[in-house]
């Protein structure tokens, strides 16, 4: 008897923990607001020049390898409304990105030093296309 | 008691004279008099009594149309990834008569004439145009004669009420998803109700004569 009650508790303890790990997996998968990856990008962009520019490569890798997966996450916000030019930027920038990390990791200083240096006409690309400021500064995006 | 009367003569007819006056001289008096005491409570009468609304011309509600047609493509995508479309779309609804018809060309996908009929489907048109379309310029044809440039409209009042309006006019417009630019030829109709409403457009785009922007 005593043995029944306990393998019922263990069995509903399992289905609690298992939609709380379902739920949280699920709130950790929802996109970010689009403002803070800007941000996000924009402080990763200027930690990666200050390091390139000193020619450290570790801390090269680490910002580069970070804005890889900040484009990826803009490049996941375009994908759903299918916009090429957005979506195409987003690539080009992530792909850099990825090339810039492989140069720091090589330790080679012209190779990362000439890939960082094209990373911002992506960022101009979309911002001409996408990005429009409001009179009071801040910005929306067009679509 | 307004007077005293007293019978008079002229000739053989009897005459009545009141005060002193003879009669149709108070008739005339007093006529007056009513009118001074009645004109406002006339006048504010006709004020608000029901008047048909001032015709609005036909060729300025089709410039409406195609003011709020290329505002359609006014509006932002929030951050956290919504369409904010709702207010061109409502803006550019506002035009239609509940029971409108709005007629366009088939899609890529589609054959024959294409009807929306109510604002519920016309307001499905509007919301997929919106989404699908960037850097709308649906602009009017301008005619040039003798140097002298005119965008014209072709109006009409129609026997039964309500106008009619139509224009040749240049579609300009680039594709949200691939950022392409065309420019297309096209013409619209209008049937405007008696209200301004749009109660029919019937929209035409020459596909074939679709030129791209480079």
């Amino acid at each position: 008897m005593l043995r029944s009650i306990s393998g019922t508790m263990a069995r509903h303890c399992l289905l609690v923990v298992a939609v709380v790990v379902l739920g949280l997996s699920v709130t950790s998968a929802q996109a970010r607001p689009y403002n803070v990856i800007m941000k996000d990008v924009a402080s990763a962009s200027g930690a990666l020049r200050k390091s390139v520019d000193a020619s450290d490569f570790a801390g090269s890798l680490e910002h580069s390898q970070r804005l890889e997966r900040l484009f990826k996450e803009t490049e996941d916000f375009w994908t759903k409304f299918k916009t090429k030019d957005a979506i195409d930027a987003a690539v080009g920038a992530k792909e850099l990105s990825a090339s810039i990390a492989a140069a720091a990791n090589a330790k080679d200083a012209q190779k990362m030093k000439t890939a960082a240096g094209g990373l911002g006409k992506f960022c101009t690309s979309c911002h001409d296309s996408h990005r429009e400021q409001m009179p009071d500064k801040s910005y929306r995006i067009r679509p | 008691m307004l007077a005293y009367v007293t019978p008079g003569h002229r000739g053989n007819e009897k005459t009545f004279r009141i005060l002193g006056v003879s009669e149709p001289l108070c008739v005339g008096i007093v006529v007056l008099i009513l009118a001074i005491v009645l004109w406002p409570h006339l006048s504010n009468a006709q004020s608000s009594s029901p008047q048909k609304p001032p015709l609005i011309k036909p060729e300025d509600l089709a410039n409406e149309w195609f003011i709020r047609l290329n505002e359609l493509d006014d509006w932002y995508i929030s951050y956290d990834g919504k369409e904010e479309n709702q207010k061109v779309v409502d803006r550019f609804l506002e035009l239609y008569a509940d029971d409108a018809f709005h007629q366009v060309g088939p899609s890529a996908t589609q054959i024959g004439p294409v009807i929306f009929h109510g604002k519920d489907a016309i307001r499905k048109w509007a919301d997929d145009f919106s989404k699908k379309y960037v850097a709308l310029n649906y602009r009017i044809e301008y005619k040039t004669r003798k140097e002298k440039p005119l965008q014209p409209f072709y109006a009409i009042q129609f026997p039964w009420g309500g106008t009619g309006a139509s224009t040749q006019f240049e579609a300009i417009f680039t594709n949200r998803d691939d950022r392409r630019q065309y420019v297309v030829p096209g013409a619209v109709f209008f049937m405007f109700d008696e209200s301004g409403k749009i109660d029919n457009v019937r929209l035409y785009l020459l596909q074939n004569e679709a030129v791209e922007i480079a």
